[in-house]
């Protein structure tokens, strides 16, 4: 049995590379019909869905460098396919996430605001310098994806965090929650502390958003739990819907400048979107930490032909 | 701690997951049908669909230079396009937050929990901002 699911995540696995294996490095020589790139697409986006569900991250940090590494795309379509599927991963989820209380409003809203502002300057720096050199945005990617790479490899979250006393801030926006751990049963409440250092951590994530069209859910559960002291799942459920916020910014700003192809984005989303729920489905049977581990492998193959293709290599 | 606050849940949170389940709905139902007008042919596009491999690797400069397509706003005069006519639904799903913290703004303003609704009115303005195309760069 345990052989069989092995298998499967492997044949997946491999599927999943597959195009951007083959077609490394060739994307332009490739005479494909003009249908040709965006089905591929489509596959691709379903099993980073699939994927990205399990291992706990968003689809934009998998998709923007899978997309401008091994596909003809040019980077500025690819940022703000990246955004939208961000904007619709998180649409998606929100509603439920929020009426289960797992995802916070009072939480959410500060850090989307500063995450968001700094969104639309990186959303125009992210512009300006692929106007410059696309080679500084693909350069900087890979480094960029290389350093999440490290942060998931190292950073462990805390399940339960103990916050004793929340500060000034946390009174004054009322920073605090209770909801239902399924498992137990038992009602969790919970507060947080270290708001500000918090915040300054949402003006890094909202600057990596705009710029690279990276939903950055991989940093806000670090600094949800890490920093602020939420517990895991409040700052899981609170980082996904709080992408909708961050990302609605900057998407607005791609879409303004033009950079919205709707024979990449709408295949895109769609496709992440059926991948996310049959992901969603998959979870409680796979291990996490396995399909984590795949992704982190994915994640590092991917920033380093980033930095390849930016050195020309 | 737990002594002297009062541990709840924002009682709003309910209402933003309705609104964002319905617009969602909406928007993705008004995106494939727009994809489907645009595939089909049946609205015809500025860039024929076997043309759009020569444009998609091209910087956005030079895909705007040459293919005329819409900026800013100017997507809603040319819905009759197919390749413009998606991007309605990509527009309702951008604005779906929008939507909420307007009625977020009001709850907030009509309880007079003032923190909450400055947080609500300058999100509000950069996100309306941002939307407006109002703010621009030069290279």
């Amino acid at each position: 049995m345990k052989q069989n699911s092995l298998f499967k995540f492997i044949l997946s696995l491999t599927i999943f590379l597959l195009p951007s294996i083959l077609l490394a490095g060739t994307p332009a020589e490739l005479n494909l019909p003009w249908w040709g790139w965006p089905t591929i697409l489509f596959f691709t986006t379903f099993l980073i869905g699939v994927f990205g569900v399990m291992a706990g991250i968003g689809g934009g940090v998998l998709f923007v460098p899978l997309a401008t590494s091994f596909f003809p795309f040019h980077i500025d379509f690819v940022r703000g396919t990246g955004l939208f599927i961000a904007l619709g991963s998180s649409l998606a989820a929100a509603p439920h996430l929020l009426e289960k209380n797992l995802a916070s409003l009072k939480l959410a809203m500060p850090s989307a605001l500063v995450a968001s502002t700094f969104a639309i300057i990186g959303a125009f720096l992210g512009l300006w310098l692929s106007a410059l050199n696309p080679a500084y945005i693909q350069g900087s990617l890979g480094v960029t994806i290389i350093g999440i790479v490290f942060i998931m490899l190292f950073a462990k979250n805390s399940e339960n965090p103990s916050v004793t006393h929340g500060n000034y801030l946390t009174q004054l926006l009322q920073i605090n929650g209770i909801y239902t751990e399924e498992t137990t049963g038992k009602e969790v409440r919970w507060t947080v502390h270290n708001t500000t250092k918090g915040m300054l951590g949402f003006v890094i994530v909202g600057l990596l958003a705009g710029i690279f069209g990276l939903g950055a859910g991989w940093a806000n559960v670090a600094i949800l739990n890490l920093v602020m002291g939420a517990p895991v799942k409040v700052a899981v459920a609170t980082s996904s819907f709080a992408l909708s916020i961050t990302d609605s910014t900057a998407a607005w700003i791609y879409m303004n400048k033009g950079a919205v192809l709707p024979i990449l984005t709408v295949p895109s989303m769609v496709g992440i979107m059926l991948g996310a729920k049959i992901g969603s489905k998959l979870l409680p049977k796979v291990k996490p930490s396995v399909i984590r581990n795949m992704v982190i492998g994915v994640l590092l193959f991917a920033g380093i032909r980033s930095l390849m293709k930016a050195f020309g290599i | 701690m737990e002594d002297t606050l009062a541990f709840e849940n924002a009682s709003e949170q309910q209402l933003y997951a309705r609104i964002v389940y319905h617009m969602n709905h909406l928007g993705l139902f008004v995106l494939v049908v727009g994809f489907a007008l645009y595939l089909t042919g049946m609205l015809s596009p500025h860039i024929p669909l076997e043309d759009i491999p020569l444009y998609w690797s091209l910087p956005l400069d030079q895909y705007l230079e040459k293919t005329g397509a819409p900026t800013g706003w100017q997507w809603i005069s040319e819905l009759s396009y197919g390749d413009v006519v998606p991007l309605l639904g990509v527009a309702v799903l951008a604005s779906v937050t929008i939507v909420c913290y307007l009625v977020l703004f009001f709850q907030f303003l009509q309880k007079g929990i003032k923190p909450l609704v400055v947080i609500t009115a300058v999100e509000l303005f950069f996100m309306l901002l941002s939307a407006s195309n109002l703010i621009q760069i030069s290279h």
